[in-house]
């Protein structure tokens, strides 16, 4: 439990360290504070349209940051040779990997968590009232992030830096088109192309799941089973991206020779 | 074959070869080595740049995988958990987490090592003096001098307190106060029973402190063995007299002549130059 703390404690200062997060915060505060500059065409709609906005770029700048400080989790203790310190003291491969994933989840939670922050300043600024459900879209957006992360933290254990990225980002845009990779497979001719493509979504994690925008932006009742629904799939999806994490750190162990 | 309790390293035929996959070379690093390190010594890595030294050492803590051959450290695989929770290495460059201070870092290696918090914070103080970067504790490791970071990568070997201390060229990059501070830490370790493997191309500076030496060169062992037995000139002897007069040192030289004994060095004996050196800036 030390030990994880250990590592927890390390990537958290280092993320804090990093400009990146606090660049990221700036470009959400001008973004969402800008946003109802861009309002005046529907007046009515303007609610929505802040709230629309404003998440669908929070959402963007948290993937885009998290796949950034993600990408070399792992690799940079190799090029920086830190990793000597983790492999001569007595911590495994589970605590590392499960300390750096916690690390990571924690700074970009509270990115996360500033940036919403900012929403709802900015939000109630203007209209002097928040949305309702807009918990909903809170806990949804977080969850998407801990899935990228698990994501980057396995790539973090096989490949180095930009290769990382790639896989991330494309692992990021297959996952928010699900809906459209599941029409071209029924669209396509061949069987097999069909069961290619089955078998990667069955891979790729399914953000669609965490639609809740379109609900909330409109004041709509969302369908009362995607929290149950959301909150079991990231669950499973992180818990089975982390195992196989472990498993690859643990078998590039044997390849990594600092 | 059981390894006797009182062994601390042993290997057996360690091969290391790096394949470059790209140019199809590859390079012997180490070839057939076979150790023995007792518990409780000094024990020392000797030979050129690029003779395999820092090969052997990662090998024998397990963080290179020999290409053949076997290292076992107090009877048991070094990869293991209870071998890393009782070895500590110096690496040849300091590598730190830049954006630590010195208290982070340590406190940070505590707690990989499973130290409790109190026990933590005391040893911290302890092992913060030993290596004199007291007063530079809360500055980040980036802004260091290469000699404050080789003593922080110092204090992080000394703070878990590891049965077996594995130190890549000790003194690399230190100045010869703090090189002789570092010997006699190290002396301090054996004498509290602690078992030292240590490299150097330096030869001085390995030569009064190993019990035993190890040359090598391009990956192969040249000579092993005690290290006075080594060094000792067997054929010859010295004086070394105080008090000494124009006609004293004739009358011995006659003798030594007479009997038929050769003289191949006559003069004032000199101080080496670290002495000197200390003697000069008042450190000794
Ligand atoms: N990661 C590596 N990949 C390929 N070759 C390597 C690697 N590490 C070391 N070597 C080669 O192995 C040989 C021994 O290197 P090693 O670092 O063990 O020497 P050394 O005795 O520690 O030298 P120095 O005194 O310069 O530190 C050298 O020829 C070196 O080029
Ligand atoms: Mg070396």
């Amino acid at each position: 439990m030390r030990k994880l703390l250990a590592i927890v404690i390390l990537t958290f200062k280092e993320e804090m360290h990093s400009k990146l997060l606090f660049i990221s915060l700036f470009i959400a505060l001008v973004c969402v504070g800008s946003s109802k500059l861009f309002t005046s065409i529907t007046p009515g709609a303007e609610k929505a349209f802040v709230t629309d906005i404003s998440f669908t770029l929070i959402g963007w700048i948290v993937s885009i940051c998290t796949i950034v400080v993600v990408s070399d989790i792992i690799y940079k203790e190799v090029t920086n040779r830190t990793i000597f310190i983790l492999r001569t003291n007595p911590v495994n491969s589970l605590q590392i990997i499960l300390g750096k994933y916690l690390g990571l989840a924690f700074s970009l939670g509270l990115a996360l968590l500033i940036m919403e922050l900012i929403y709802l300043g900015v939000f109630y600024y203007y209209f002097r009232t928040v949305m309702n459900d807009i918990g909903v879209l809170f806990l949804f957006t977080y969850i998407k992030v801990l899935i990228i992360v698990s994501i980057g933290v396995l790539g973090a254990t096989i490949f180095s830096r930009i290769t990382n990225v790639l896989f991330c980002v494309s692992i990021l845009i297959m996952g928010n088109l699900t809906e459209q990779i599941h029409q071209i497979a029924e669209r396509a001719q061949s069987d097999f192309s069909k069961q290619i493509i089955e078998w990667s979504m069955k891979v790729i994690p399914d953000f669609s799941k965490y639609r809740v925008l379109e609900y909330v932006a409109v004041e709509v009742d969302y369908p009362r089973n995607m929290i149950v629904d959301g909150v079991i799939y990231g669950s499973i999806y992180i818990f089975i991206t982390l195992f196989l994490a472990v498993l690859a750190y643990r078998l590039n162990d044997r390849l990594m020779e600092p | 074959m059981v390894d006797m309790p009182d062994i601390a390293i042993k290997t057996d035929k360690l091969t290391k070869i790096y394949k470059n996959f790209l140019s199809r070379k590859s390079i012997v690093a180490i070839k057939d080595l076979d150790i023995q390190v007792q518990t409780g010594e000094i024990f020392g890595l000797l030979g050129p740049n690029g003779s395999g030294k820092t090969t052997t050492l990662k090998a024998i803590l397990g963080l290179v995988h020999p290409t053949k051959g076997s290292v076992r450290v107090f009877s048991k695989d070094p990869r293991s958990m209870d071998v890393k929770s009782k070895i500590g290495f110096l690496t040849e460059e300091s590598y730190l987490y830049r954006f630590l201070n010195a208290d982070e870092t340590l406190h940070f290696v505590g707690r990989l090592a499973g130290i409790k918090k109190k026990k933590r914070v005391e040893r911290i103080e302890e092992v913060l003096g030993q290596v004199g970067l007291l007063d530079a504790r809360k500055r980040r490791s980036k802004e260091y001098s290469k000699g404050m970071a080789r003593r922080l990568s110092l204090a992080q070997v000394l703070l878990k307190d590891p049965e077996l201390i594995v130190l890549d060229e000790p003194t690399l990059g230190l100045d010869p106060v703090c090189s002789r501070e570092i010997k006699e830490l190290i002396i301090g370790l054996k004498k509290r029973g602690k078992t030292i493997v240590l490299s150097s191309h330096l030869l001085s500076e390995i030569e009064n402190i190993c019990d035993r030496l190890l040359i090598l060169n391009n990956g192969v062992v040249i000579k092993a063995g005690n290290a006075d037995e080594l060094l000792e000139m067997k054929t010859k002897y010295q004086f070394v007299f105080d008090s000494a007069t124009p006609e004293m040192n004739k009358a011995i030289k006659e003798a030594i002549t007479n009997k038929g004994g050769k003289i191949v060095f006559e003069g004032h004996p000199k101080k080496n130059l670290d002495d000197f050196f200390l003697e000069t800036i008042g450190k000794k």
